[in-house]
């Protein structure tokens, strides 16, 4: 083989020499034009975060209260008139334009318009068209700004949910909360930075899997960390039967140092993260029982969250240990409330889907806000994608139901730092496309971390030769949003 | 090739010329609109002359001193060039200069300056090409660069302003009086113009001979005069420019340029509006007043943009020394001296800690210590922290005297005490806090709805108040149990998360009655197959919906068993199945603890190593009718103490299925009866049905049996 290296290295000539690196300047050169910090001596992978924002946030912590399956936003927030008075009619393909359908609708012959089978009124001082599904999220309309022209690329469940958690379709990338960990640490040093509770109605449900709340090429510590829904919300926490604290700890500190050995010998960053982790899940062991303790909270409380509050795995529990979470410096936590997926028997779904978060989502913002906490808290209420303005299979203005539709959604967004009592965007009176004010799933992000005190063109992770961002290479901040 | 130095000679000599010419005519001509382009040429090919003078003088001194003569003709075509460009330069500020807009006396430095360096440089090349003595080239080049530092330092302060480069090291020195009561002109308006406008309408760079810096030379206005009238923001200049569309000519800030804000575009319309007042003060508006309001959002928002600290930053080995795991001191964001503290895990509080904070008592901004047993001599201890803004003190055990000691904190804006229990005398301290925004107080005890009125300096949240009458639905009780079969310590608890529930149930499969049912005290013991129902009642809530659980009573243990007949191949068990009796499978026919027969009846034989005395055998089977999974027709049991020779000791005729068992789906279980009795073996048959009734849909088909359990009592 030497051979073959030593005559490789005498075909190279210093007239060859001369050639190639008269190339490779030229496209420094050209490359120092186009990007202009490439040689500035500040490459962004050589200052990793310190735990610190970029500048003062809005938002310190999220909840993010994720309605999966994708709730329709036209018996929600998106009040289209037009479309119950052409109820029947074939959707004018000067407004599809094309636009791609799911498997599930794309065979169909007519695209029959169905207006919403809910009523909707104006709520608050600042008119906000709420539908009669969220009476209670009604009641707290002057304190969210509802986006309408939420927008994503995808038309399916899995790429949809990966894109909007992960910034990318394709998955292995991290999650938001992952990210934020990554970018700020975490406050509350005794809980993890991202937590993941899971809950489901009786409405069509779509899959939650956990490579929505990975770590991705991040390490593990970043990780969400799933809750239970028994009544011991973090498994394996408790000591075992015949062992006690001490015996804890002196496990803990043996294992400890032969972590510590092991780390000298193959230098792997992952066996420090499992040794902080198991720190954490000591000091947890304090720190979870105060927070999963119930029994302090007021009958008020049990009642704005409404009784099912206390009942675990029930979206209202998971709401309440939300703020109790947060409460406690958790930077991010993800809900997930699965069965909003209403291809069919949509009004009678929606309808058991909204009792199920109507009254604890209007709850949390209200509970964060009277402790103080709404100010430095961002709530997020939404979904995926949004529903088509068409019916799904037969027309039936009881039992309709609504395809998967990708180009305009609504969420709703509270506290930390985002005007309140706006409605942001406007889609066409069909409710298909938009008119004014796109708000695209990188915009989000960017307008997400932004909040946070992050640059999201700053938040860069090197993975594998190339740079990696939650907004990779898109996404500008949406200041329409900003307070 | 060697013409071309001859070439850039002649280039400045007409350069020279031409510059000489007009420096003496340059009063008394017109610019052509394409020669004034190439004047904006002048900020580009200036850096040139400087450059390369640098490099001139820098490449005679090293020829001179250390004799190197191959650097004679790279030194000679240097000078040739650098002397063109100097010109070249000059000549195109001269054109620049013609547009106006400049402070006259800092032009007429940089602009005499400068000519004076290009032709001394030029005269420099000349003297040089004839030979004279070197010194005189040394100290002619160190008069050039002379020169040409003092020249171009005016010209960069035409672009930047005056004190450009030593800015940042001044220290604030605005007038404190000022500071502190400050008209609304200075304390909004002037922001915006500093901000927007300086740079082109300046002292030195009087665009449109506009000079917005003073509130004389505002009122003078520009070329085109006043550029507002006060009282009719629609007529004057400056909204009009303001207004045109962005890519007009006269729009202002121009494209490009950092642009105004809505918020910003709708206070100066409505201060021009309102008669474009510079002396009121701030505080002389009354809150309500729509300008106010303005002022104060476009104060607060600049405020949040750059929150700037006095103080210095802590030192960062103290912030980490600090640092545990129960409290996080951190800055609140990179670069900045301002530091935020969390406590967490009201276990692990110290009050130590509260007092370790003092070291940081100048920069700590933000402090939570949400659910921490703090009290009040700790409130006294927090009193010092002077820079605090956010205090957040829910659920603390402080009261009103912990109160007056925080009301010494200058700074804090706000205060939460939600959790904390306090009075209304409460309400007159926090009135007297110097500073303070907002306040939480739900859930303290303080109910006075009428605490918000318009102008107060507070904002007191209240938080959520119950709505009495709206009436919410209990949640059923739930079961505690995880198994199904209990055995003789065991017994049925129910529970319910809310307290002061009361759960009714019943064991005799009826609804249970909110008031009549019996109330649940204590765990319910079996005897044998039991369901209970339960729901939860409470005043002031509608009862729940009814839940239910079925559990067995444990039974005696056969030591094994034998399937006589062969099972469905789908549920294919074997007979541990059926005396395994650890876990009820009630509910998930899935579960493999099921055996099911269609094809054959059930058939089995039970054997005990050293037998009990039995009184009943419980079948535990499943009815889910619609899915053809229906009852026994008949029951056998066999008994004796030898497997060849068992003797009937009871024969069941069960009843048929009934059209209204269509539907059902529930868990059923049949109980055997008989006089104790010691046997070594059992043998039970089950038969199934053979065929489905008419009234059900698989009429005519046999019916599976699919049974779970086998107890032996």
């Amino acid at each position: 083989m030497s051979k073959e290296f030593l005559e490789h290295r005498l075909n190279i000539t210093r007239r060859h020499f001369m050639e190639k690196s008269g190339l490779a300047l030229g496209g420094l050169a050209i490359g120092s034009l186009l990007t202009k910090d490439l040689f500035s001596g500040n490459s962004l992978e050589s200052i990793p975060p310190v735990g610190l924002p970029h500048f003062a946030p809005k938002a310190k912590r999220i909840i993010y209260l994720f309605q999966n399956g994708a709730p329709s936003q036209l018996e929600t927030f998106d009040y289209k008139p037009k479309l119950n008075e052409m109820m029947g009619q074939d959707l004018p393909a000067s407004v599809r334009m094309g636009q791609r359908l799911t498997g599930m609708t794309a065979s169909q012959e007519k695209f029959p318009l169905i207006g919403s089978q809910i009523k909707f009124n104006q709520y608050g001082k600042s008119g906000t068209w709420i539908s009669d599904l969220f009476p209670n999220i009604s009641k707290i309309a002057d304190d969210i700004c509802v986006i309408k022209t939420m927008n994503t690329e995808a038309i399916n469940h899995d790429p949809a949910l990966t894109f909007i958690q992960t910034g990318a379709q394709q998955g292995n990338r991290p999650s938001m909360g992952s990210w934020l960990s990554y970018g700020l640490g975490s406050d509350n040093k005794n809980l993890p930075a991202f937590c993941v509770l899971l809950s489901r109605g009786k409405g069509n449900g779509q899959g939650v899997y956990s490579k929505l709340w990975t770590n991705g090429f991040l390490d593990s510590i970043h990780q969400g960390v799933q809750f239970s829904n028994s009544d011991e919300r973090v498994l394996y926490l408790n000591n075992p039967a015949g062992s006690d604290r001490q015996d804890r700890r002196a496990m803990l500190d043996e294992l400890s140092q032969l972590n510590a050995h092991a780390y000298d010998e193959f230098k792997d960053p992952e066996i420090k993260t499992k040794i902080e982790q198991y720190e954490m899940a000591y000091r947890m062991q304090t720190a979870v029982p105060e927070l999963t303790d119930l029994s302090k909270e007021t009958d008020s409380t049990i009642k704005m969250y409404g009784p099912e509050c206390l009942v675990p795995g029930t979206y209202a529990a998971n709401c309440l240990l939300a703020r109790k979470l947060s409460e406690s410096g958790v930077r991010f936590v993800q809900l997930y409330h699965q069965g909003w997926d209403s291809h069919g028997n949509l009004v009678n779904e929606m309808k058991g889907q909204a009792r199920d978060t109507d009254r604890p989502s209007a709850a949390l913002i209200t509970d964060l806000k009277q402790r103080g906490l709404l100010d430095e808290t961002l709530v997020i209420w939404g979904g995926e994608f949004g529903r088509t303005n068409y019916c799904q299979g037969k027309l039936d203005q009881k039992n309709y139901g609504r395809d998967h539709h990708p180009k305009c959604y609504s969420i709703f967004m509270a506290g930390g730092g985002i005007k309140p009592g706006i409605t942001y965007g406007e889609t066409d009176e069909f409710g298909y496309n938009i008119v004014e004010n796109p708000v695209p799933i990188n915009d989000f992000h960017a307008t997400v971390l932004q909040l946070m005190g992050l640059d999201h063109e700053k938040l860069v992770y090197k993975h594998l030769g190339r740079r990696y961002r939650l907004t990779d290479v898109a996404g500008k901040v949406v200041q329409g949003l900003l307070a | 090739m060697k013409s071309f130095p001859k070439l850039l000679s002649n280039i400045s000599f007409f350069l020279a010329v031409l510059l000489l010419f007009l420096c003496v005519v340059q009063d008394k001509i017109a610019l052509p609109p394409i020669l004034q382009s190439t004047g904006r040429m002048h900020p580009l090919i200036l850096h040139f002359p400087i450059v390369l003078t640098i490099v001139l003088a820098g490449v005679w001194f090293s020829k001179t001193i250390f004799h190197l003569p191959s650097m004679d003709r790279m030194f000679d075509l240097l000078f040739q060039w650098t002397v063109c460009l100097g010109l070249l330069s000059s000549l195109l500020g001269l054109f620049l200069s013609k547009e106006g807009g400049y402070d006259d006396k800092v032009l007429f430095n940089h602009k005499y300056l400068t000519i004076g360096f290009s032709f001394l440089l030029y005269t420099l090349s000349l003297l040089y090409s004839a030979g004279v003595k070197p010194g005189i080239i040394s100290t002619g080049l160190i008069a050039c660069i002379g020169l040409m530092v003092f020249g171009t330092h005016f010209g960069a302060e035409l672009t930047h302003g005056a004190g450009f480069i030593l800015k940042p090291l001044e220290k604030d020195k605005a007038d404190n009086d000022s500071l502190i009561n400050p008209s609304l002109f200075a304390a909004t308006i002037q922001p915006i113009l500093q901000s927007k406008c300086y740079s082109c309408h300046n002292e030195h760079k009087l665009k449109g001979g506009l000079d917005m810096t003073s509130i004389e030379k505002l009122l003078k206005g520009g070329d085109d005069g006043p550029i507002w009238i006060a009282g009719d923001a629609e007529k004057s200049l400056m909204m009009q420019n303001i207004h045109l569309p962005l890519d007009d000519k006269k729009h202002m800030p121009p494209n490009g340029k950092n642009q105004l804000t809505a918020d910003e575009i709708l206070l100066l319309h409505t201060w021009i509006h309102l008669g474009a007042n510079t002396d009121s003060l701030l505080k002389q508006y009354p809150p309500t007043d729509t300008l106010y309001k303005l002022a104060i959002k476009t104060i607060q928002s600049a405020k949040a943009e750059i929150k700037k600290y006095s103080f210095e930053p802590a030192n960062p080995k103290l912030i980490a020394s600090l640092n545990d795991p129960f409290c996080t001191i951190s800055p609140i964001a990179q670069n900045s001296p301002a530091l935020k503290a969390d406590f967490y895990v009201r276990e692990k509080y110290n009050p130590l800690k509260t007092q370790d904070l003092i070291k940081i008592k100048d920069q700590l901004v933000s402090l939570n210590m949400d659910n921490m047993p703090v009290n009040d001599a700790e409130a006294a201890t927090i009193s010092k922290f002077i820079s605090l803004e956010e205090l957040n003190l829910n659920n603390s055990s402080i009261t009103i005297k912990g109160l007056e000691e925080l009301k010494k904190l200058q700074s804090l804006r706000v205060l939460s005490l939600a959790g904390v229990k306090l009075d209304t005398a409460s309400i007159r301290v926090l009135n007297d806090f110097p500073s303070l925004k907002r306040v939480y107080l739900w859930n303290t005890g303080i109910k006075d709805s009428t605490l918000n009125q318009p102008g107060n300096k507070i904002d007191f949240n209240m938080g959520y108040i119950p709505d009495d009458a709206e009436v919410l639905t209990l949640t059923p009780p739930t079961f505690v149990n995880d198994d199904a079969i209990l055995d003789s310590t065991e017994s049925i608890i129910i529970k319910h998360q809310i307290p002061g529930v009361e759960i009714r149930y019943t064991i005799n499969d009826s609804i249970p009655d909110s008031t009549s049912s019996p109330l649940y005290e204590k765990p319910i013991a079996v005897t044998g197959y039991t369901t209970v129902k339960a729901r939860a009642v409470k005043s002031g809530w509608l009862k729940s919906a009814v839940a239910e659980f079925s559990a067995f009573k444990k039974g005696l243990k056969p030591s094994n068993a034998w399937l006589l007949s062969r099972p469905n191949p789908k549920y294919q068990n074997d007979g541990y199945t059926l005396i395994n009796d650890q876990k009820g499978n009630i509910g998930n026919l899935l579960e493999p603890g099921w055996i099911a027969y269609r094809e054959t009846p059930m058939d089995v034989l039970f054997y005990f190593d050293n037998p009990p005395t039995v009184h009943r055998i419980s079948v535990s089977y499943d009815k889910s009718v619609n899915s053809y999974i229906v009852p026994p027709t008949e029951a056998i049991l066999l008994a004796g103490n030898d497997s060849s020779n068992l003797k009937v000791i009871k024969n069941l005729k069960l009843k048929p299925l009934e059209k209204s068992d269509l539907g059902k789906f529930r868990n059923e279980v049949l109980d055997i009866d008989f006089s104790p009795s010691v046997y070594k073996y059992y043998r039970l048959k089950l038969q199934n049905v053979l065929k489905l009734p008419p009234f059900h849909p698989g009429k005519g088909q046999p019916g599976w049996l699919f049974v779970d359990e086998v107890f032996f009592y």
